[in-house]
């Protein structure tokens, strides 16, 4: 990445370039070096443009809040029957029996508080930070019972069948794109405070 | 224009006290959650001494398999590779010679290693027997196996009872 304090030959490429020169020094140019430091431009310049895009924040407002509600309405069900979430834990094998209780009793208050944090948009960058997080738990969880073949339903929302809601890479990917949001909102998402400000100014 | 990081491009303060926040408000709502469970009067142990009895579908069988006799030549030839379904303690009590064992089991599926190990055994066939009772555990591993795209897969009617005899004889 871009290095600070010593300067860089990079430095020496841009320099010219506004004294009129212009480009990459005749010796460099079409070497893997200056190909390199060309990456390194588009990207920072991709970056920039993807940064300063206005609507990010306007768009990051309605996938908080929708996110927000998954989470709390997929909170509710296991928080009203750890005893059934814990066996849903179970199922999946992948964690020792010493840890599934301490699981199924914590992590659906985890769900909730990140629910509710987005929803109200009270530190939203650290509730996204929870929401990627579990979410990346979730389809790790996902693929390790799809690598055992495990037939079975993946207990997300509520305690249904194997037959109503089976695990399968549909399941995965749609997690998938919960992930994908939970990064969005981390990176460009904002909280209430910051909303209410760009409401009023 | 001063060179930066990605990170820094994105502003490391927020980011970190980002971490920092998730950590606590994880932490807090993880005690809560806690707490909860303690005062609830249907709270569960937070460590659990027993195995959850976990009901698992049976994994659905694809393949078909033929029957044979257990008068049938093949069960004796080489050629062929010979399985026993039963449980270890059946297999250690009695089975045929030469035959191997691979215990069948109705809820979990056949390891992806079993089956690469017999694909990779040059014969004409597999023949499996079970324990014969119904549903039988050789017929259920036979078309297991059929399914899984080994070829000219049999299995013993009647299973090891009747080939006790008929080899005993």
């Amino acid at each position: 990445m871009w290095r600070e304090g010593r300067p860089c030959c990079m430095d020496r490429w841009r320099n010219e370039g506004k004294q009129g020169v212009g480009g990459a020094p005749k010796a460099w140019r079409g070497t893997s070096h200056s190909r390199k430091i060309r990456g390194r431009t588009l990207f920072r310049d991709f970056l920039i443009r993807v940064r300063s895009w206005p609507w990010h924040r306007w768009v990051a407002l309605p996938v908080r809040v929708y996110l927000g509600g998954v989470f709390l309405y997929a909170c509710f069900h296991k928080i009203l029957d750890p005893h059934r979430f814990a066996i849903d834990v179970a199922t999946y094998q992948l964690l020792p029996l010493s840890f599934v209780n301490l699981l199924a009793v914590t992590l659906p208050w985890i769900e909730l508080a990140a629910g509710l944090m987005l929803v109200l948009g009270i530190r939203t960058r650290a509730a996204a930070v929870l929401v990627s997080g579990m979410m990346v738990l979730f389809m790790a969880a996902l693929l390790w019972a799809l690598h055992l073949g495990l037939d079975m339903s993946c207990g997300c929302f509520a305690s249904s069948g194997a037959e109503s809601d089976p695990i399968s890479l549909r399941t995965v990917a749609r997690d998938g794109v919960w992930l994908g949001m939970g990064l969005f909102v981390f990176f460009f998402g904002n909280d209430f405070q910051a909303t209410r400000r760009r409401l009023t100014h | 224009m001063m060179p930066m990081r990605a990170w820094t491009f994105f502003g490391r303060h927020w980011a970190l006290s980002a971490f920092r926040d998730a950590a606590v408000a994880g932490f807090v709502s993880a005690l809560v959650g806690s707490s909860v469970n303690l005062l609830r009067p249907d709270g569960i142990p937070f460590i659990q001494k027993t195995e959850y009895a976990i009901l698992v579908p049976c994994p659905e069988i694809k393949g078909e398999a033929r029957g044979i006799s257990p008068k049938d030549p093949r069960i004796g030839d080489p050629a062929f590779i010979l399985i026993d379904a039963r449980s270890r303690e059946d297999v250690t009590a009695w089975r045929v010679p030469n035959a191997r064992s691979i215990p069948y089991d109705y809820l979990e599926p056949v390891s992806s290693g079993v089956i690469k190990d017999l694909l990779g055994v040059r014969a004409k066939g597999i023949i499996v027997y079970g324990d014969g009772e119904s549903p039988d555990s050789g017929r259920e591993l036979a078309r297991e196996l059929a399914g899984k795209g080994l070829r000219n897969v049999f299995y013993v009617e009647g299973g090891a009872p009747v080939l006790h005899g008929s080899v005993e004889k």
